[in-house]
């Protein structure tokens, strides 16, 4: 018997939770020395959680507007010219080294949570950008001027035809967007803004593998997670 | 991570921190043992040696390569033939290079060979103290010699801006602890705040330790690259930062180390190590680099490893302006 | 009522118009087909009525009004407008994707789901079956049949169809054309059509509009395009077989003949005789239940074959054709399955009665009868 669907959907979110909690339960039960117990406490591991959460989700909703946004923007035909400059910039964004993008930020927006956003939303903004825009070019032209010839004015086109068709390829591209932040947002460590990283420099700095492990499971599992999440709002809205 | 951290070293290799480089050798410890095979192998195929010369070695950061520098031209100048084999990477291969007689002579930090290699589980934190440990020990069981030490101690320091450090009539760790504890006002006006690296604030040796000791404690820790910090204080960022003491932005960037009156911090003095048997060939060793050794304090050496960092001037530049200033020679 | 008064295109950027000078009027509840090889500027013509192109000279009037100075959105609103089966949203439902103008023109809910049920029901599809069908689960058939029921979703009063019946393997592409022939009898729309295909334009259209190189060569109704051709270039498109093409310009309906009797499967050989005896025709056709025909017997079938009752000695028919179909359609299906007759049917009313080569024969003699 298969389970019904929202069993199935909360199957894998439930498990990661489960592995997660095991994970912080073995580091706490069992730490290697005293350095590990007082690193590794609930409320070390709640903290850095929250403010990886607090990351993520910040630069992930900044970078999904504004890189559907841009997206939009550099589809229509008039703003082909700046939407490729736009591009352009933002491929440059992602080449550069997200540890030298938080280095190159970190004296002009100052220290923490701000300039971790700042560079996390400039990392992540590039897959979504790029896949809206891709979305929207690839859908056939006779769609689109099926829409128009039948009288949609253009928001209509836009919101009715042009982004419902171009979802999964903008949606694939966040799920991309997310876990390339997820990731990025250990890096946030060095400039003082908090989040599972600083499990994983502090243990590898003073050699303790378990702190490092407990982080980067911690935010592997993370990135699962929202990946999973992200596939379901497709499975959800895809259909034909 | 390994890439991570890899990243990382590189990033600063072209523009930075020299001491950032000890710490981040321990961390891509892994690293380091496979490159230490490939390390040795090559050391082994070399060409054989000049007979009689002095096989002059260094790790690879800015500091050790000036000392190299320094050491290569003041035993040239006195007549005695030397080879370059400055640049090793990491400690370890350093110290097994030394062990093995394919180097002759490296400088070495006190409290790193107290822990790493005479394996001392507990750090001394008075100079002379550690220092005698250091040479005793080696000499015996080693047959390595510790020639005189730097009155430098390139250990973990508080620091802060002059500035703010003159206005508030701070000098040592004791002076701030108690303007903390009076609650005077902090310079940058979002409280007492400390950036520190991540290895610092949970060692127990480091933080933890530190407010025990002087009893006081910050309103809140950032943690950061240890990078950051220099810049971060300079910037007003935050009142109070550590970092390495000879870093070569503390003097460029107006920034000043509080005094560890009570001696909290390990220290790691420099001093040339040679082997015994380098040393029976050209006893004239010792008195060449001792006088150099009393030379190089704090301020010199945070001098000339800013040259090198921050104003890109060669090593051998550097070491050989620094020597003829001192009249080590014409 | 369509009138294109001395319409030009010229494309940015390129010297010779894809539309130069063109005159024409589509009268009210007629079919105009524009037909002429690629790039002929039958398709551009087509998008200037509802301005996804505008003229670069000349005017368009719709009912007398001028489009230009029409709202864009109003006037393809009241405009159907079908594109190849590709021209479906991918993303909606058969439904949504026929409700796709009433819901632009903001009808009630209630209002929009009844109409797209009679729509789908006029093109022929079960909505209880297909409205929730996406259209990859369509067959190009059934896609332009959607494409149809979303152009007439609104009842314009004009469509524009873009190579409608383009997509599709020919059988299908008959079924459609007459399918929709019979529809456009019921409404009468003024309808104009893009097509490369000779025969679909003689068979669907009141009027032809042959266009070479932009221009207009001739307009004229399909009997008159067959027995006039104004050039050589219109009378190589027509093409050398023009009198099967005439065929093209008769319904079977009108002159189909009945038979001497339907008469069930089960009747005596004796019965089926008498029938024939009886009246001058030597045909009988055999029906079900449903008056749907089962098979044919002929006075010679009575002499060479034996049995007791008709079903035994019956021959039976492949496939049938309906009333809307041309002479030229039946001509096919004689050829295609190699018979001398063809039994006209019916969808709702049943067997009709039949055709044979004879017929056709008499009608492509008499050329009077064009």
């Amino acid at each position: 018997m298969t389970p019904s669907k929202p069993l199935r959907w909360m199957l894998v979110p439930l498990a990661l939770i489960i592995v997660a909690c095991l994970l912080v339960g073995y580091a706490l039960k069992y730490p290697t020395d005293s350095l590990v117990a007082r690193l590794i406490t609930i409320s070390n591991v709640n903290k850095a959680l929250k403010e990886h959460l607090g990351l993520v989700f910040v630069s992930m909703l900044v970078a999904v507007f504004t890189g559907i946004a841009f997206g939009i923007i550099i589809s229509r035909p008039i703003f082909y010219v700046f939407g490729r400059v736009i591009e352009n910039v933002v491929n440059l964004g992602q080449t550069v080294p997200s540890l030298a993008i938080l280095a190159l930020f970190y004296s002009v927006l100052g220290l923490g949570f701000n300039v971790a956003v700042f560079a996390l939303w400039l990392y992540s903004i590039l897959p979504v950008l790029r896949n809206t825009y891709a979305g929207i070019k690839n859908i056939t032209p006779d769609v689109i001027e099926a829409a128009k010839g039948m009288g949609m004015n253009p928001w209509h086109i836009l919101t009715r035809i042009e982004l419902p068709i171009a979802a999964p390829i903008i949606l694939a591209g966040i799920r991309t967007a997310i876990v390339i932040n997820v990731g990025a947002a250990t890096l946030a460590t060095f400039i003082g803004a908090g989040g599972l990283g600083d499990f994983i420099v502090t243990g590898l700095s003073v050699r303790r593998n378990l702190v490092v492990f407990t982080g980067a499971g911690l935010a592997a599992i993370t990135a699962i997670f929202f990946d999973y999440l992200v596939g379901l709002v497709e499975e959800h809205l895809v259909h034909w | 991570m390994v890439e991570m951290r890899l990243f990382f070293l590189f990033s600063y290799n072209k523009k930075g921190v020299n001491i950032i480089m000890r710490m981040k050798t321990n961390i891509i410890s892994a690293v380091c043992l496979a490159l230490l095979l490939v390390g040795l192998i090559s050391l082994g195929g070399c060409a054989p040696q000049e007979e009689g010369a002095v096989v002059v070695g260094s790790k690879e950061f800015t500091e050790q390569l000036i000392l190299g520098q320094i050491t290569m031209i003041a035993l040239e100048h006195n007549g005695i033939p030397t080879r370059d084999e400055t640049g090793l990477s990491g400690t370890a291969i350093a110290r097994e290079a030394l062990e093995k007689g394919d180097i002759d002579l490296y400088w070495e930090y006190t409290g790193t060979t107290l822990i790493s290699h005479l394996g001392y589980e507990h750090p001394i934190t008075d100079p002379v103290e550690c220092y005698n440990v250091v040479k005793e020990d080696d000499l015996e069981k080693n047959n390595l010699v510790w020639l005189d030490y730097t009155p430098f101690d390139n250990t973990y320091t508080l620091m802060m801006r002059e500035d703010d450090a003159e206005a508030l009539g701070i000098e040592t760790i004791s002076d701030l602890a108690g303007a903390i504890k009076a609650e005077k006002a902090d310079p940058t006006g979002k409280g007492w705040v400390f950036a520190t690296d991540h290895e610092y604030a949970i060692r127990d040796d480091g933080y933890p330790a530190l407010c025990e000791l002087y009893d006081f404690e910050f309103d809140d820790v950032i943690i950061m690259d240890l990078g950051i910090t220099y810049g971060a204080l300079r910037d007003g960022e935050i009142p109070v930062a550590m970092g390495f003491a000879t870093d070569g932005r503390i003097s460029t960037f107006g920034l000043v180390n509080l005094v560890d009156d009570l001696q909290f911090h390990p220290v790691y003095n420099c001093s040339p190590v040679v082997r015994g048997d380098a040393l029976e060939r050209y006893p004239e060793i010792a008195d060449i680099l001792n006088p150099i050794a009393h030379q190089l304090d704090e301020e010199a050496m945070s001098v000339l490893n800013a040259k090198v960092d921050i104003e890109d001037f060669a090593p051998q530049e550097v070491a050989e302006e620094w020597l003829k200033e001192n009249g080590f020679i014409d | 009522m369509i009138r294109l008064d001395d319409v030009t295109k010229i494309f940015p950027g390129q010297k010779t118009p894809a539309v130069k000078n063109l005159n024409m009027e589509i009268p009210e509840g007629c079919v105009c087909a524009l037909i002429g090889p690629s790039g002929c500027g039958k398709t551009t013509t087509l998008k200037m009525i509802n301005r996804l192109y505008e003229p670069t000279g000349g005017t368009i009037y719709i009912n007398g009004q001028d489009v230009s100075k029409m709202d864009p959105i109003e006037l393809r609103l009241g405009i159907g407008y079908v594109i190849q089966e590709i021209g479906l949203f991918p993303h909606l439902t058969v439904e949504d994707n026929v409700a796709t103008v009433p819901r632009e023109k903001k009808w009630p809910k209630d209002t929009i789901r009844q109409n797209t049920e009679e729509m789908l029901r006029l093109v022929g599809l079960e909505p209880k079956e297909f409205k929730k069908r996406y259209p990859s689960a369509l067959s190009g058939g059934q896609r332009q049949r959607v494409g149809v029921a979303r152009a007439l979703a609104a009842d314009p009063p004009i469509l524009l169809m873009d190579e409608p019946f383009g997509a599709v393997d020919p059988i299908t592409r008959t079924r459609l054309q007459n399918e929709f022939l019979r529809i456009q009898e019921q409404m009468q729309k003024t309808i104009a059509f893009v097509t490369h295909d000779i025969d679909e334009a003689i068979k669907m259209a009141d009027n032809i509009a042959v266009m070479q190189e932009g221009s207009l060569v001739q307009y004229a109704t399909p009997g008159e395009l067959l027995s006039q051709p104004v050039d050589e270039f219109v009378a190589k498109l027509v093409g050398s077989d023009r009198s099967i093409k005439r065929l093209h310009l008769i319904r079977c309906r009108e002159i189909l003949k009945k038979p001497a009797g339907f008469l069930r499967a089960g009747t005596p050989l004796e019965e089926v005789r008498k029938e024939i005896e009886n009246s001058k025709i030597r045909i009988v056709l055999i029906v079900d239940g449903d008056n749907m025909p089962q098979g044919i017997i002929s006075a010679g079938d009575l002499e060479q074959r034996t049995g007791r009752v008709a079903g035994d000695i019956l021959r039976e028919i492949p496939d049938y054709i309906t009333g809307d179909a041309t002479l030229r359609d039946a001509f096919s299906m004689m050829l295609e399955y190699g018979q001398s007759h063809v039994v006209v049917t019916d969808k709702n009313d049943g067997c009709q009665g039949y055709i044979t080569l004879g017929d056709l024969l008499e009608v492509m003699k008499d050329d009077d009868a064009f």
